[in-house]
């Protein structure tokens, strides 16, 4: 058993679990049976996205900012507002993004000279004079009633599948290509051997099983109006993750370089970093703005989705106070935990709404939760992990041999 | 030709909520001078004195009563959240601001499941109606809401100028590490002004209902309203938040009168105008 672990963790090597992982992202809708799931999953990367860019600027800058529902609800309006104009999808979220970057530059501005306590005052104060311009500008918001917002052409259109696909088959490919490797190795166990065969083939087999029947239904789906939304929703599962890959990549190389280490720096020591001589000001105006961008792109993505957007709905302090708590509950100072946290929250809320009697209670339920993951879990999962996980592998280990001893003195 | 009526009225309801809007925001300032919190749940100990209010006027019909168990029931719940939560996060601004406003999402949940959401009122029969003075008609509840204001103001100057803890209080707004090598008990000087903030919260809480009705949302907005009454006058001033309610208030009561549609946006751009101006606020200084 132990011998198997190992040579699992040094076959599939964290490369090949991160490939897996991504094309078994891509390839989703193709393998669940239901539009439900990708429809949450949609969900929680347009979270997932908000809460990386707050934690940009939280996490990683220790802006205390607490204006951020303003650029992801500008992104949602103006996207909204385009599309109702019938521009495409793609110009949408460009001029939706580089309102972001205005809205980032002029908070950035407001915030020049304040730090601290104050920081957190005037982006709140800003925040909520935008809600309450477009709660008071009906004829541009929608106001109470909320705009409808048109769902571009596209996305009833199943050219994307065609991704999926690809997809699917690289994943194939990637499988074999471990099965070959793992043939030729050294070892000679036909026990681990055995255990890869099962491995792939169960993996192979579900894809064959799942692929046909759902190829059917999407296939269909441009015929019939019924199935329409099941292609729409594989479709802006992918049209979601895309982006959410690609800035989950541009945020890490922004993280790692040089600019992201002087972040990081003004987090911990302002005063010392201005005496190293860097221009914090600035500095932080620019990581407002870099998530001022994401959140707008996330606001852009997030208006086709919900199709209704009113002021409480996408600019409203809730949406804040939300993104607060993915930041903290997968962990400050990291760009995974966000994600995650908003994963596990959107999770659970939709979850937890579904059921009947317990549903009226999801907000004081996440109320607790809120007090208790601050008072009991701090750090966040990810930081958590950071902290204790090389001790609970180390535990884990240690559980193993003694599984083995056991195993063999019992033969 | 200016109607007497409209401006007095307009006047007398500027003061009478900048005299509830102090109540709540004298407490907040307080907090935030000591303990350098910036207690997003204060707005729900606001609400949660209200309720409070409400049933112990259903109950007893007393209206002194009533104000008296929404103060003390403010009171002991400050006590215990001080005392159990927020001295675990001590010193780390991110977890208190996350932890007060995971009580203001809480208590406002837990106000929408007992009391539901359509809005409670009641009204004390010996001090509502209105009377009229040389033809000009006079509001009897605001009146007296504007008194109270005035005597609790005062009162609470008087705590915190001639009492010792109200002294130790202002000497941990200026210098706390002083205060504490003194041989003072800081932290129970921390737990008693964050249960007596909540108790000026829920007071005016309490007082707020004849006029304005509970309702589950006032938590949030009684809340960013005292936040610019405080930045305003100056964060942790307590003269400070004195004049920035009498300012807000003012401004929100004339508005409310002759420029409706301006009413949301007011607040907001007071703020924003004074922290550009002077970050401080107008009596605030030195932290």
């Amino acid at each position: 058993m132990k011998t198997f672990i190992v040579r699992f963790i040094d076959v599939i090597t964290r490369k090949y679990l991160l490939l897996i992982g991504l094309t078994l992202l891509f390839i989703f809708p193709i393998i669940t049976p239901s539009p439900y799931y990708p429809m949450l999953l949609a969900e929680m990367f347009v979270w997932a996205l908000l809460a990386m860019s707050y934690d940009l600027a939280l996490g990683y800058t220790g802006l205390v900012s607490f204006g951020h529902a303003a650029p992801f609800g500008i992104g949602a309006y103006v996207a909204a507002i385009l599309l109702r104009m019938d521009f495409s999808f793609l110009l949408c979220v460009l001029v939706a993004i580089l309102s972001g970057a205005l809205i980032g530059l002029v908070l950035g501005i407001f915030t020049f000279r304040v730090s601290g306590i104050y920081y957190a005052l005037v982006t709140l104060a800003f925040a909520e004079m935008i809600f309450a311009i477009f709660n008071k500008w009906v004829e541009i918001s929608g106001g109470e009633t909320g705009l409808h917002v048109l769902r571009p052409e596209f996305l009833k259109m199943d050219v994307l599948l065609y991704v999926m696909i690809a997809f699917s088959f690289t994943l194939v490919l990637m499988l074999l290509l471990i099965m070959l490797r793992i043939m030729v190795s050294k070892n000679k166990a036909t026990i681990n051997k055995i255990a890869y065969f099962i491995f792939v083939i169960v993996t192979l087999a579900t894809l064959a099983f799942c692929f046909p029947s759902k190829l059917k239904i999407l296939l269909e789906g441009s015929i019939k109006e019924k199935t329409t939304t099941v292609v729409v929703m594989n479709t802006y599962y992918i049209i979601a993750l895309i982006p959410l890959a690609i800035c989950y990549l541009i945020a890490k190389r922004i993280v790692d370089s040089p600019v992201g280490r002087i972040l990081v720096a003004i987090r911990e020591n302002e005063e010392r970093t201005k005496m190293l001589g860097y221009n914090v000001p600035v500095y932080k105006v620019v990581a407002l703005i870099i998530s001022s961008i994401f959140a707008s792109l996330a606001g852009a993505l997030y208006s086709p989705f919900v199709m209704i957007i009113s002021p409480t709905n996408v600019l409203s302090s809730a949406i804040m106070v939300n993104v607060l708590l993915y930041c903290i509950l997968g962990g400050l100072g990291t760009l995974v935990g966000p994600m995650l946290g908003a994963g596990i929250i959107t999770l659970l809320a939709n979850e937890l709404t579904s059921i009947r009697g317990v549903g009226e209670y999801w907000m004081l339920f996440l109320g607790i939760f809120y007090i208790i993951v601050i008072l009991f879990f701090p750090y966040g999962i990810v930081n958590t992990w950071k902290l204790r996980g090389a001790s609970v592998k180390k535990n884990l280990k240690k559980y193993f041999t003694i599984i083995k001893t056991y195993g063999d003195k019992l033969i | 030709m200016i109607d007497m009526n409209l401006i007095t009225s307009a006047i007398l309801d500027g003061l009478a909520y900048s005299m509830l809007l102090f109540l709540i925001a004298s407490g907040f300032s307080i907090i935030f001078g000591l303990m350098g919190i910036l207690n997003f749940a204060h707005g729900a100990f606001f609400m949660i004195g209200a309720y409070i209010a409400v049933t112990f006027f259903e109950i007893t019909e007393n209206f002194i009563v009533a104000l008296v168990s929404a103060a003390l029931f403010g009171f002991m719940i400050g006590l215990i959240i001080e005392r159990l939560t927020l001295r675990r996060v001590h010193g780390n601004p991110i977890a208190q601001i996350m932890l007060t406003l995971g009580y203001l999402l809480l208590f406002s949940q837990l106000v929408l499941l007992i009391w539901g959401r359509t809005p409670k009122i009641f009204y004390v029969p010996y001090i509502s109606g209105s009377i009229v003075i040389y033809g000009i008609r006079i509001s009897v509840y605001r009146s007296f809401l504007v008194f109270l204001g005035f005597i609790i103001a005062f009162s609470t100057y008087l705590i915190l100028t001639r009492t010792k803890i109200g002294i130790t209080v202002q000497a941990g707004s200026e210098d706390i590490e002083m205060v504490e090598a003194l041989g003072i008990n800081v932290k129970r000087v921390f737990t008693f002004t964050f249960g007596f903030g909540a108790l000026l919260a829920a007071f005016g809480g309490a007082a707020a209902v004849p006029w304005l009705a509970a309702t589950p949302q006032m938590g949030s907005t009684w809340m960013f309203t005292s936040l610019v009454v405080t930045v305003v006058g100056g964060l942790g001033s307590f003269k400070g938040s004195f004049y920035g309610s009498l300012i807000v208030g003012m401004l929100h009561g004339l508005s409310e009168y002759f420029f409706p549609q301006l009413t949301f946006v007011i607040d907001f751009l007071v703020m924003a105008v004074v922290l550009l101006i002077r970050k401080e606020g107008l009596l605030g200084g030195g932290k």
